[in-house]
């Protein structure tokens, strides 16, 4: 046999099976659910058809384009709480704790709850912002409030603050390790350069870091957009979101069609941000070689 | 002109309790090209950047320019400094990186764009101006750092390691453009190298370093000729080190006894008393190999041995050559013409060593060997 056919035979080899598994278990449910969202919904189920009402009824229903905005909104604001949280973290552990040991002992600290179940961690926030939660225990016990109050839970609030709690060790991780490859000779180039030390932080690490923030924004924002756990949670009547409105029309709502359509606008939200955030990452990186 | 660097018993031991600078004082002329010389971790580079303000001393003091800085940060001293890795920052242009401080700094952007062609013209990379730093070589990287160090016309410019990074061609040639650089600029350099050509080709006084401590300063020729320890002579260039007692002082000769031999060197400011013990360091192309010992100068030691091996290395031959005290003498032969090899001493011919009085350097011997 020709050493080229061998090599081509080797090649086709190795990438059969993530081609395959792609094909069967990614891109053919993808094209049945987005054959589904052309479908009629007809009691009690649905039959062939080729229209866009479905698609129509998301952009003039309400109640789904709400709800769309609502996630939109929820998302951003657990991207932005995670990074505010998790960059000045990374930040204090690259450049401000000397001790390699100490470094490692708290950067696992922050890794290790991603061991305990995520339906557990988003169940922890229901006794603590509860009305017979711990904070509510406190503010009385210390005289603050008189008698508990229901205003911490089953609302955005009590959603944004669970879901940033979850999704802070996912910005800690790519800001870490953007920070870290920084070389330090750059910091000290700019200091030597008569900067002082927040002005470099704005002009040279920042800037050398961002693709760590911006991957760790996108995972946070896209995880949050798919989320159904916290809203059922602790959510309440106003925390719906995107995803518990798709479970309802594949469940009780039994409208197959305008869930899969709901999905489809969905996939197409978060592919957007997903490469929006790829090109930002790679810009960066290529800056760093 | 005045010193415009006073490094007064300084002092660094880095948590761990290595002690990187340990005692080391020092002055610098205004408009000197200083080389801090030595192996990895002898604590050149520490001395560097105490100096840019990146490490604070456990003790002693900084002054630049007659002001005392060593408690000032590095944003605040009026030092620059080339980065090994030459630190230019990979999200700006070169004009950018250049201009960077005097951008930070509020300088108005036209007077900016001027100072910058200009910091560009003199390491001639005004056309690449608008590159990024991963568009451009090794070579030009390194240019882009200097002209970015230089723009503010610092008072000290310190350079740590600033060829290692290039290969040996332009490594070469940048020797001879750093000193060009230095002339022109008439600004003070301070480099650390552990590549002895380097110190000697660019520097007008080198600092040899021996952890942490400074083992000798002097100018490039006082080092290679009158080196003051087998540590010295040893860094820098070859030696042949011989030890010896001093017999007898006269003037400004001193008669050495080296095995069954006497020898004659040249005191040269050392103070000996007799039965001193005594090394004595010969450069390998300041002896000459001799067929017949009549034909020698009047003066000249005369060391009887047989010829080891002889390496051509084209532009001399080297011969070791067995002593009969039983050390090797290294000997350079010059090739001032083809037919000169031929003439080559050959394996196990006995030879006579010559070497005149003045070429023998000698210290006094460490640790009493």
């Amino acid at each position: 046999m020709k050493l080229q056919t061998r090599k081509r035979i080797a090649t086709l080899g190795v990438l059969s099976p993530p081609v395959l598994w792609a094909l069967i278990f990614l891109f053919i449910p993808y094209l049945i659910m987005f054959t589904y969202s052309f479908y009629l919904k007809k009691f009690p189920t649905f039959e062939p058809a080729f229209q866009f009402g479905n698609y129509a009824q998301l952009v003039t229903d309400a109640q789904y384009y709400q709800v769309l905005f609502r996630t939109a909104k929820i998302s951003i604001m657990v991207g932005l709480f995670s990074v505010l949280l998790g960059y000045p973290f990374a930040y204090f552990l690259v450049f401000k704790i000397k001790s390699d040991r100490v470094r490692a002992m708290l950067y696992m600290a922050v890794i290790v709850p991603l061991w305990v179940s995520y339906l557990l961690r988003a169940y922890t926030w229901k006794t603590i912002l509860g009305s017979e939660g711990i904070l509510n225990s406190f503010l009385v016990w210390s005289g603050i409030l008189d008698a508990p109050t229901d205003i911490f839970l089953y609302n955005q609030f009590s959603m944004v603050v669970t879901l940033t709690y979850i999704y802070v060790p996912f910005i800690v991780m790519p800001a870490y390790a953007s920070l870290e490859k920084i070389p330090r000779s750059l910091i000290e180039a700019s200091k030597d350069l008569g900067v002082r030390p927040l002005r470099t932080f704005w002009s040279i690490t920042l800037p050398l870091s961002s693709p760590g923030i911006a991957a760790g924004m996108t995972i946070a924002f896209c995880l949050t957009f798919g989320d159904f756990i916290a809203p059922a949670l602790v959510g309440g009547p106003n925390g719906f979101m995107i995803a518990n409105v798709l479970t309802s029309q594949f469940g009780a709502a039994l409208n197959w069609p305008l869930g899969a359509a709901l999905s489809i606008v969905t996939l197409l939200i978060v592919l957007t941000i997903i490469s929006l955030s790829d090109t930002l990452q790679r810009s960066g990186k290529l800056e760093l070689e | 002109m005045g010193s415009i660097i006073q490094l007064d018993r300084l002092r660094k031991t880095f948590p761990g309790g290595v002690t990187a600078v340990d005692d080391v004082s020092l002055e610098i002329e205004e408009g000197e090209y200083v080389t801090l010389l030595g192996p990895s971790g002898c604590g050149k580079t520490t001395v560097l950047r105490m100096v840019a303000g990146f490490e604070s001393p456990n003790n002693g003091s900084i002054r630049l320019a007659g002001e005392d800085v060593t408690e000032l940060p590095p944003y605040r001293r009026q030092v620059n400094m080339v980065f090994q890795d030459y630190a230019l920052f990979p999200h700006m242009s070169v004009s950018q990186n250049v201009g960077y401080g005097l951008r930070i700094a509020g300088v108005p952007k036209s007077e900016i764009a001027d100072q910058v062609r200009k910091a560009l013209d003199l390491v001639e990379l005004t056309s690449k101006a608008d590159r990024r730093p991963n568009e451009l070589s090794g070579g030009e990287r390194q240019r882009v750092a200097l002209s970015r160090a230089i723009i503010r016309q610092p008072k000290v410019l310190l350079l740590d390691e600033p060829l290692s990074a290039l290969d040996a061609n332009l490594r070469e040639n940048m020797r001879v453009e750093l000193r060009h650089l230095h002339q022109r600029l008439g600004l003070t350099f301070v480099m650390v190298t552990h590549d002895q050509t380097e110190a000697l080709v660019m520097s007008d006084r080198v600092v040899v370093m021996e952890q942490g401590r400074v083992a000798q300063i002097g100018t490039p020729s006082d080092l290679y000729d009158h080196p003051a320890s087998t540590y010295v002579a040893s860094f820098i260039g070859v030696s042949n080190v011989l030890t010896g007692h001093v017999v007898k002082s006269h003037g400004e000769e001193i008669t050495i006894n080296y095995g069954a031999e006497h020898m004659t060197a040249v005191r040269n400011g050392h103070a000996y008393s007799d039965g001193d013990p005594v090394c004595m360091t010969i450069r390998p192309e300041k002896a000459s190999l001799l067929a017949n010992p009549k034909s020698a100068g009047k003066k000249a030691n005369l060391l009887k041995g047989t010829v080891r091996e002889v390496l051509f290395q084209g532009s001399i031959a080297r011969a070791s050559i067995d002593l009969a005290s039983g050390d090797t003498f290294i000997v350079d032969l010059f090739l001032p013409n083809t037919s000169a090899q031929s003439d080559l001493p050959q394996h196990g011919s006995a030879v006579t060593v010559a070497v005149e009085p003045h070429n023998v350097n000698t210290f006094a011997a460490e640790g009493g060997s």
